[in-house]
């Protein structure tokens, strides 16, 4: 009704008429753009717009509005069919997006074309296949297990049948109890919008939302959860909800000698790689090397070493346990003792944060603010062998003091040939540039495993790796990680907070937890089966109108549990609902995100940068829209963001700089719209399906209408776009 | 988070209104005016010898020795001279020249005492009165003090902060709020109407808005969070309208910064005053740096410089406008420092005595409440703890302390948990 094709398919005849030689044998190709079909020959592709003849005529459609099939179809009508290196080069990113049989008779053709890629186009050919369905195991087994510390006794729960009306089994029983009603299930545009935010942290575009809305299968929801859960962008919002836990940080003090940025590329790439939660846990705890090696060490270089604050992050993020008053005194609330942090403590021990000289030198001869001068000394000084393994003094590890007595010859060396000054300038280069390594060494001991501390490790294969074992045996392992997930996704921890499990403090659902946490084992720790069982149970897709008098309920689940977006999802969902952003991940991420030297030029993280959010510097300055909207400072340990709303926070949405170039923007889906001179109608149902991701009521309808008065302006435009970004809706996830 | 629940506690029965139909009534009128006139019928706490308070916080723990308590002659003495001040037998350290001018307005107490040697732990503690729990967020001595003593000037947030971090509502929820400014530099970021959206298109979105937020805001009028958002918009509409959002602007007597110091601090408070002089309740102004676990004695001349300067002009100044007489200035940290002197020529955490300077508002000039012992190392008499400095507080402010607010889940907390006002400090 609201967005007949028809009325949309209005000529987007531009004045860019950009002849190009003719489309050599380009094929024809069908496009769906917001508002219906388009079918031509495919002239060009910029990084803005494609242009396809239509009829004779050169149509330019911008490049946001294709999804990544539609992209696909471009580049491949425009491939030249004797190019072998483009063959090889759609075909791996056929493969990657999970075209594959496209991408096996690309890379087959490009292997025709040119013999000498055939080790690279079949090894490309066996790469990791296209993401498969979530299976969901049946929890048929399910053990009781009892909660370290004298838990919540045995629960029958052999009567939960698989997948989410598992969960519903615990919730609805409660539900009863209570005397709530249960609200009614969410609407398909309700859905979509939920699950893009909870799975990928931003908003569906509207073209995601037709899509989804057309779909006609009984399991489409579930089909979107998958196809959500194999989304790059997974792993860069669940990269952030870890930052915070862990916290990671982008402006880190060089005391840390990392690469900027290598700790959430880790985290985002583990994550997406689907490592399993027990492997990311052990990954991080017995983390070794540099930061250009692999970023987990960040784990131990965001502290420098420091074991207090490793334990108290072990004991909240994995043990759900808040230790930092044992660190000074016994727990005033819990069984926890000094002595028990102590014991965890002296797991790390053996582990050491030093500076790594030989990588250091190497970086800084890599890095352009060094002057050459400084690399002549530091070339030489390499090739004369000075390297730590040389060093006797070394004693067999690397960043040992036989490194800094060397670094400190150096220093003479550079002082004594180029002046004070410049030795001095000098030495703040090699702090600026240190890269640090992590290693275990000997020694150590008191380390006793938690819960019971009379059980000790003698630490002979490894104080961490014993560690990591115990806790991952331990119940309470996948309990602290099924209740993290469920908060996230369901607004509130079974166990709340997150980090305060304890006897005194038992979890509103204890069997439902229990569930939870079978099913993660289970599935071998795979965390995206546990987020799908969560996501298709009756529990999750319901409404966050509550019915009658269920208003009241605050634990029982019996409607949905608004939520305010976070700083980061309110930032790029502003950047997608204007079209600024594609709904997906920008090509080069992932380069970006595996290459350390690239961290280092990583934007500033001004408003004005058009980036994702996650590109962004953490924690954000004073000012930013992320620190404004309550990105935590990644110094205290925080488990979940403050919801506190603020004057500050309507001021940034009002007058802000990054709401207001959205909205004003050429590029902004509300100038093209005025641009391509659809009609009213349709202007506002596709403003609307961008931004709020549903099509207006009557009232809202009419409301936009008079405010446009029937001929819309880039200006009335953009203040009606304004307006439906600065409504509550928008910031709520319903 | 929602707070909903089963019964409404946080009615105090005194002002008749509870939050809950007061967020019901918010959440109908986005941008209404609706509010307003509710907002007016809310009774405060009258009466008191103050009407606003400025802290400034020194976060990191300034070594009280080098500071408000010097020990010259002792061992533990440190670099630092003694000087001689306005008020007769008080001294200061020799780098407050510009407040030993002003002591005649001041007090000290000499002999506050605590527990908490954490900075985490100390900062939240005396920013709200409680050790930190983890179930409930205590709201800050801020967010306390609008809650019983409402607002001066409608038009603009009625407690502020200055500094990297603020103590917020906690569970009193968001509408005493701090207003926080994370640097005085960018302090009027966003208040005013830019060249591109003037004041008419300004009003022409907000009507818009009104009419397509009224969906969403009638199918989740029992949210607290939603109505919580609309009263925030709402407060921000009414300050952007306000001419008193100029207080914010420094720029608007940067000629003062001479005194004040053209560093953040001075800006902040020159900040501060001016928001004073409009009618905010109640400033907070942070200064970090105090944490001198190395080199205190080549730290602490410069950041005793930055304060004098901020502490002494702003002190000056109310009292020139006459607002001193019923403005509290009270500042501190969290905790003060060790006697001893460590191995890296610093001296660390220590809570068990420690020094705070109050002026104005009530409270005497020249005055020394309590004492440390001869190394500063205990307090001698007169021990203060936290609670007995909030209590002053509060009852300058005319505010009973006794008095309790209830959590989300109905559990009482006091305003002030165990503490007695110190009656020597009052005038």
């Amino acid at each position: 009704m609201m967005n007949s094709p028809r009325t949309f398919a209005a000529p987007f005849l531009l004045s860019l008429l950009i002849v190009l030689s003719p489309a050599r044998g380009s094929e024809r190709v069908a496009l769906e753009i917001p508002g219906g079909t388009v079918r031509g020959e495919v002239v060009k592709l910029t990084e803005k717009e494609v242009v396809l003849k239509v009829q004779g005529q050169d149509r330019v459609i911008p490049r946001v509005f294709l999804d990544k099939d539609g992209l696909f179809k471009v580049r491949k009508a425009l491939l030249d069919p004797k190019d072998a290196k483009g063959h090889y080069e759609l075909g791996t990113y056929a493969k990657q997006n999970g075209y594959d049989q496209d991408a096996e008779k690309l890379l087959l053709k490009s292997v025709q074309l040119d013999p000498s890629l055939k080790d690279k186009a079949l090894g490309a050919l066996d790469e990791k296949a296209a993401p498969a369905q979530i299976e969901i195991q049946p929890a048929a087994k399910v053990e009781s297990a009892p909660a370290p510390g004298g838990g919540n006794g045995a629960a029958n729960l052999s009567v939960a049948p698989a997948g989410g009306s598992g969960v519903d089994t615990f919730v609805n029983a409660r539900i009863r109890s209570a005397g709530y009603s249960p609200a009614a299930k969410c609407t398909d545009e309700e859905f979509v919008r939920r699950a893009y935010l909870d799975v990928v942290g931003v908003i569906p575009t509207a073209l995601a939302v037709k899509a989804f809305l057309a779909d006609r299968a009984s399991d489409k929801r579930a089909k979107l959860i998958d196809q959500l859960l194999s989304d790059e962008r997974y792993g860069q919002h669940w990269a952030t909800i870890w930052g915070d836990l862990l916290r990671e940080h982008s402006n880190s003090d060089q005391a840390e000698g990392t690469y900027p940025g290598s700790y959430r590329a880790w985290l985002k790439k583990a994550l997406n790689d689907n490592l399993p939660y027990d492997k990311f846990v052990g990954a991080l705890i017995t983390s070794e090397g540099r930061a250009d090696q692999s970023g987990a060490v960040n784990f131990y270089l965001r502290d420098v070493g420091d074991r207090v604050e490793t334990t108290n992050t072990v004991a909240s993020a994995f043990m759900g346990t808040r230790m930092s008053c044992a660190q000074c005194h016994d727990h005033p609330f819990d069984t926890w003792e000094q002595k028990d942090f102590t014991g965890l403590q002296a797991f790390f021990s053996r582990t050491r944060v030093s500076m790594d000289m030989q990588a250091t030198l190497e970086r800084m001869q890599k890095e352009e603010n060094v002057p050459a001068e400084y690399k002549t000394h530091i070339g030489n000084f390499l090739k004369a062998g000075a390297a730590p393994k040389d060093d006797k003094n070394a004693k067999g590890r690397r960043g040992g003091d036989g490194e800094y007595r060397n670094i400190k010859a150096l220093e003479a060396e550079v002082a004594k040939a180029l002046g004070q000054e410049k030795g001095e300038a000098f030495r703040n280069m090699l702090y600026r540039y240190r890269v640090n390594t992590v290693t275990e060494n000997s020694g150590g001991g008191g380390a006793a495993f938690p819960w019971d501390s009379s059980k000790t490790s003698d630490g002979k294969g490894g104080l961490r790796e014993d560690l990591v074992k115990f806790l991952v045996a331990s119940p309470r392992f996948a309990e602290v990680q099924a209740n993290r997930v469920w908060s996230k996704l369901m607004g509130r921890g079974l166990v709340e907070p997150v980090d305060d499990f304890r006897a005194k403090n038992p979890p509103t659902h204890p069997e439902l937890l229990q569930y939870l946490a079978q099913v993660l084992a289970d599935a071998k720790f795979d965390t995206k089966v546990l987020i799908k069982t969560i996501m298709l149970s009756d529990a999750y897709q319901r409404s966050s109108v509550a019915a009658g008098k269920s208003a009241e309920d605050t634990d029982c689940y019996s409607y949905r549990r608004l939520r305010r977006m976070t700083a980061e999802q309110l930032y790029d969902s502003i950047m997608v609902a204007t079209g600024l952003k594609p709904g997906v991940a920008p090509p080069g991420a992932q380069a970006m995100a595996n290459n350390p030297m690239m961290q280092m030029q990583m934007k500033g993280g001004g408003d004005d940068d058009r980036g994702w959010a996650f590109d962004q510097r953490t924690p954000a300055q004073a000012g930013n829209f992320l620190h404004t909207f309550n990105q935590p400072d990644r110094d205290q340990l925080t488990t979940d963001r403050d919801p506190s709303v603020s004057i500050i926070q309507a001021l940034e949405l009002f007058n802000g700089r990054a709401i207001n170039r959205a909205v004003g923007d050429e590029n902004s889906l509300g100038s093209r719209l005025v641009s391509s001179r659809v009609n009213i109608k349709d202007l506002i149902g596709e403003l609307y399906l961008a931004t709020l991701n549903r099509y207006p009521n009557s009232a809202e309808y009419g409301a936009a209408v008079g405010y446009l008065r029937g001929t819309p302006t880039r200006k009335t435009v953009e203040d009606l776009h304004w307006a439906l970004l600065n409504t509550r809706e928008f910031m709520f996830i319903k | 988070m929602n707070r909903t629940s089963k019964a409404c506690r946080d009615c105090d029965g005194r002002d008749g209104l509870s939050r809950r139909s007061f967020l019901r009534a918010g959440a109908l009128s986005f941008m209404g005016l609706g509010l307003l006139d509710l907002l007016r019928v809310t009774a405060h706490a009258a009466g008191g010898s103050c009407d606003s308070v400025i802290l400034v916080w020194l976060a990191g723990g300034p070594s009280h020795i080098d500071t408000f308590d010097p020990k010259p002659g002792q061992p533990t003495g440190g670099d630092f001279k003694a000087i001689g001040t306005a008020a007769n037998g008080i001294q200061l350290c020799e780098h407050f020249p510009k407040l030993a001018k002003q002591m005649k307005l001041a007090s000290l107490v000499r002999s506050l005492t605590n527990k908490e040697g954490s900075h985490e732990r100390a900062t939240y503690q005396m920013h709200t009165g409680y050790a930190p729990l983890g179930s409930i967020k205590h709201p800050s001595l801020g967010s306390l003090v609008i809650k019983e003593k409402g607002k001066i000037n409608e038009d603009i947030p009625a407690y502020v902060s200055i500094g990297r971090q603020a103590f917020g509502a906690g569970f009193l929820g968001t509408e005493v709020a701090p207003f926080l400014i994370g640097d005085p530099n960018t302090a009027t970021q966003n208040i005013y109407h830019s060249r591109e959206v003037p004041e008419k298109r300004f009003a022409d979105r907000v009507a818009l808005l009104n009419k397509l937020d009224a969906s969403f805001a009638a199918s989740h009028k029992e949210a607290a969070e939603v109505a919580d958002y609309g009263f925030q918009f709402q407060e921000a509409v009414k300050m952007m309208r306000s001419r008193s959002k100029d207080a914010f602007d420094y720029k608007k007597e940067e000629a003062k910064l001479k005194d004040y110091g053209a560093s953040e601090f001075g800006k902040s408070m020159l900040i501060a005053k001016r928001l004073i002089e409009q009618g905010v309740r109640f400033v907070e102004v942070s200064l970090a740096g105090w944490d001198t676990h190395q080199d205190n004695f080549k730290r602490l001349p410069e950041l005793c410089g930055t304060l004098d300067k901020g502490l002494a002009t702003l002190i000056e100044d109310l009292n020139a406008s006459g607002k001193l007489a019923r403005t509290l200035v009270l500042c501190l940290g969290e905790f003060g420092r060790t006697p001893k002197i460590n191995g890296q020529g610093g001296r660390d955490h220590y809570p068990r005595v420690w020094s705070a300077f109050m002026a104005g508002g009530g409270v005497k000039g020249g005055y020394v409440h309590g004492a440390s012992d001869a190394e500063g190392g205990a307090p001698k008499d007169n021990p203060v703890s936290p609670g007995d400095l909030h209590a002053t507080m509060f009852e300058l402010l005319g505010v009973n302390h006794a008095k309790e607010h209830f959590t989300n889940q109905g559990r009482p907390i006091r305003i002030v948990d165990k503490g007695k006002a110190i009656k020597e400090l009052m005038a």
